[in-house]
């Protein structure tokens, strides 16, 4: 029994863990998705805050200074995908895709040039975990949810907040307003432009979140493509959540359960390629399944072009 | 179809570059994701264009035609 709680204990912290990147890019995609604006970019900016946010702690030698520079990587990434599509029009899904040939050959040039070589950067100051005196101490569920980074923390105080935000707020409602009927927005005067600018700027910095967490929170180290595929897995997640906060965080908890199992199941048993491909099978599953039953926003990816 | 050989001469000279100058091969993905943004981009280059095209229009005014 005390093996079995064990076991349970080990697999519940690592999905949060797992699922912790997940849910901050598919919070952030949230945004941007409900403003009109498609960002397959996630997996591009969460690699170059992961990035961003090692050459920080790496050159300061504080984890909170490379949280700041990969925010700052996040934003700047995210706000010439949302000058691409929106000020000038371009194909999201092109551009999105461009940010992720951008940030993939990018960090993959500078670990060259910063760090010498290629591959793994040189271990830096990471997020420590901080136990929640008294929650933590809980059997079981305690060291699981309470015992880990200051970013998990953010995390779970984040879902609750972004749903607020987005359905109980004025900004929440002109920013699903912009995502589906965007000249009625403009018609109540309130600009289309700046609200989508607003929708993927947000999602920059949550993505920012998310790889840093994957670099500084997990790791302490920045590995070449270290993102996986993992900011498709939150638009899925995204999806499979219906656009919705809640909905988006169980569906990458679900994905990050897929992913931490990849690190459980004994190797002997299952050829470790066949458990690695796990987490991907879970996720083209779960959209077959229900992604066709999703409605997104009825304007997201088409440019606004005012009359 | 031409697109795609651009793209296909720029990754595989990019083995060859880096094989003989030392020159990143990551540099080649950054290239691609420039292009693919300056492509796409429809109003930047409405925008690039007509510049352009004004600026011809004022030559020609300006040579008497």
């Amino acid at each position: 029994v005390e093996d079995f709680f064990g076991s349970f204990g080990t697999l519940l912290s690592s999905t949060i863990r797992n699922a912790t990147p997940l849910i901050f890019a598919a919070l952030g995609g949230m945004f941007s998705e409900r403003s009109g604006v498609v960002n397959i970019g996630l997996e591009g900016l969460m690699l170059i805050a992961a990035f961003a946010g090692v050459v920080g702690a790496s050159l300061s030698g504080s984890a909170w200074i490379g949280l700041g520079l990969a925010l700052a990587a996040g934003l700047l990434f995210a706000l010439i995908h949302a000058l691409m599509c929106i000020t000038f029009e371009a194909d999201q899904i092109i551009s999105g895709t461009a940010i992720n040939l951008l940030a993939l050959g990018g960090t993959g040039f500078l670990m060259v040039e910063i760090f010498g070589s290629g591959g793994t950067s040189p271990r830096v100051e990471g997020f420590k975990e901080v136990p929640i005196p008294l929650l933590s101490d809980i059997p079981v569920i305690g060291p699981a949810l309470f015992n880990q980074s200051l970013l998990v923390y953010l995390m779970y105080l984040l879902i609750p907040i972004t749903f607020f935000v987005v359905f109980r707020t004025p900004f929440g409602l002109r920013l699903r307003a912009t995502g589906e009927v965007p000249e009625a927005v403009d018609t109540a005067g309130v600009s289309v432009w700046r609200m989508r600018y607003y929708g993927v700027a947000l999602s920059g910095l949550l993505a920012a979140c998310g790889g840093v967490y994957l670099s500084m929170g997990i790791l302490s180290a920045f590995t070449e493509n270290m993102t996986a595929g993992r900011g498709f897995i939150a638009l899925a997640a995204l999806i499979f959540g219906r656009w919705n906060p809640i909905g988006a965080a169980a569906a990458a908890l679900l994905f990050g359960f897929g992913l931490a199992i990849t690190f459980q199941v004994p190797q002997e048993a299952i050829p470790i390629e066949f458990i690695q491909m796990l987490p991907y099978i879970l996720t083209i599953v779960a959209l077959a399944a229900f992604g066709g039953r999703a409605i997104a926003p009825a304007a997201i990816g088409k440019p606004y072009r005012k009359e | 179809v031409l697109g795609t050989i651009l793209f296909g001469a720029l990754i595989s000279g990019a083995q060859e570059m880096q094989f003989s100058t030392d020159v990143p091969l990551q540099l080649a993905g950054v290239l691609l994701a420039v292009i693919l943004l300056l492509v796409t981009a429809t109003k930047l280059v409405e925008l690039i264009v007509g510049k352009r095209a004004r600026a011809l229009a004022g030559t020609r005014l300006e040579g008497g035609l």
